[in-house]
């Protein structure tokens, strides 16, 4: 499900993802952590769209997995790619509901961001990794 | 949650440890105010690091069920922490909790998972579920099954996901082999460090001698079949040789020959 209106960008996401983690809202209360995780996966999954257009176009349409096993063989070997692929796990995870499980906590949402930060910070500066 | 002050209290023949934590700025004892997954947390926290200090003469960790009551994040980041140690360390869990091997395989931690299964009168058997060898082939299999996987992605990315279970495979059959013999393990991990190449990797595993690469090819073409020999040759060109007919086929020959190395 990719719900994303074209002037929404990945930093906007991450931007919007961090204050509902920050900033305690009676509108967003009990709802927040699961609203987080959808909208870092979203951003993340922009910036994989992004990046395989540039970098090897049509590769964006295939499955999520699929991209992931690719990713480390574009991005070099400090072990982003398995972190990404953590993060996206992870919040693909927390974007449901499961029976005995709690929603994710401020400390865990808040290294998922990290990852897809570290992700963009990369992909915006590939030279500087 | 922060940890403070680790002290040692101890009276006659009686030692404890005491442990001052601080629950958002509030003083407390770890025990009065931590779960029990937050406990074993903590206990692994701290037996981590002095097991792996460098004074240590054991270079290995056996760690029984430590994800238990565990929250499913714990359970992840402890995955990654085992990953850590596995850097320099064997590594042995023991667990009836089935999140940690999934948590190794959606990281891509490279670990062998061995299903355990108890017969009567405790008869025990041992069956390998995922190792290394498997984890790369499994993703290899997965891209060839995806669907308008652009060419250029899928030349660059398959043969190396097969070269890497080969190589896989081939450092089993060497390192088991070499221990067996009562090598050293530093002496094996050298020894595989320094031939990092496929060709070298497989004439230690064909022939226990890293200087016949050359023969490498000959051998599997006579003794495996042609077939052996295109997917080794396919997957040392990488991104740069052209895998001959479907993928499937290419990976499904890999999983064969890892299969056949592995029984040497």
């Amino acid at each position: 499900m990719k719900v994303v209106r074209q002037s929404d960008s990945p930093e906007r996401l991450l931007a919007a993802a961090r204050s509902l983690l920050e900033r305690p809202d009676a509108r967003t209360a009990g709802l927040w952590p699961r609203a987080a995780a959808h909208l870092a996966r979203q951003a993340l999954e922009l910036l994989l769209d992004d990046f395989w257009r540039k970098k090897a176009p049509g590769t964006e349409s295939t499955s999520t997995r699929a991209q992931l096993i690719c990713l480390s063989s574009y991005l070099g070997g400090d072990g982003l790619a398995s972190r990404v692929a953590f993060a996206w796990n992870a919040l693909s995870h927390a974007c449901h509901h499961h029976s005995y499980e709690l929603a994710p906590t401020a400390p865990e949402l808040r290294v998922w961001l990290g990852t897809v930060d570290e992700l963009r910070g990369n992909l915006a500066n590939p030279d500087s990794a | 949650m922060d940890l403070y002050d680790v002290t040692f209290e101890g009276k006659k023949t009686s030692r404890r440890v005491n442990l001052e934590v601080k629950v958002d700025g509030a003083e407390g004892v770890a025990l009065g105010v931590m779960s029990q997954g937050e406990l074993h947390s903590l206990a692994l926290s701290l037996f981590l690091p002095r097991a792996t200090l460098e004074v240590s003469p054991f270079r290995f960790v056996f760690i029984d069920d430590p994800v238990q009551a565990m929250d499913p994040a714990k359970v992840d980041g402890l995955a990654r922490v085992l990953d850590k140690v596995a850097k320099d360390r064997q590594v042995v869990v023991f667990t009836h909790d089935d999140r940690l091997p999934q948590a190794v395989r959606y990281l891509g931690i490279e670990a062998t998972v061995i299903e355990v299964q108890r017969r009567e009168g405790s008869v025990v058997e041992l069956r390998t579920v995922r190792s290394p060898v498997e984890h790369y082939l499994e993703d290899a299999r997965a891209l060839v099954r995806t669907d308008d996987l652009p060419d250029p992605v899928y030349r660059r990315v398959v043969p190396g996901l097969c070269r890497q279970s080969i190589e896989a495979a081939c450092i089993e059959v060497i390192r088991n082999r070499r221990l067996r013999r009562g090598e050293s393990h530093s002496e094996v991990e050298t020894l595989v460090g320094s031939n990092g190449k496929l060709l070298p990797r497989l004439a230690l595993a064909l022939y226990d001698d890293a200087s016949r690469a050359g023969d490498v090819l000959g051998t599997l073409n006579r003794d495996y079949g042609p077939w052996s020999a295109d997917v080794v040759q396919a997957c040392n060109k990488g991104a740069h040789g052209v895998i001959s007919g479907d993928g499937i086929g290419f990976v499904s020959d890999t999983g064969k020959l890892v299969e056949k190395l592995l029984e040497l």
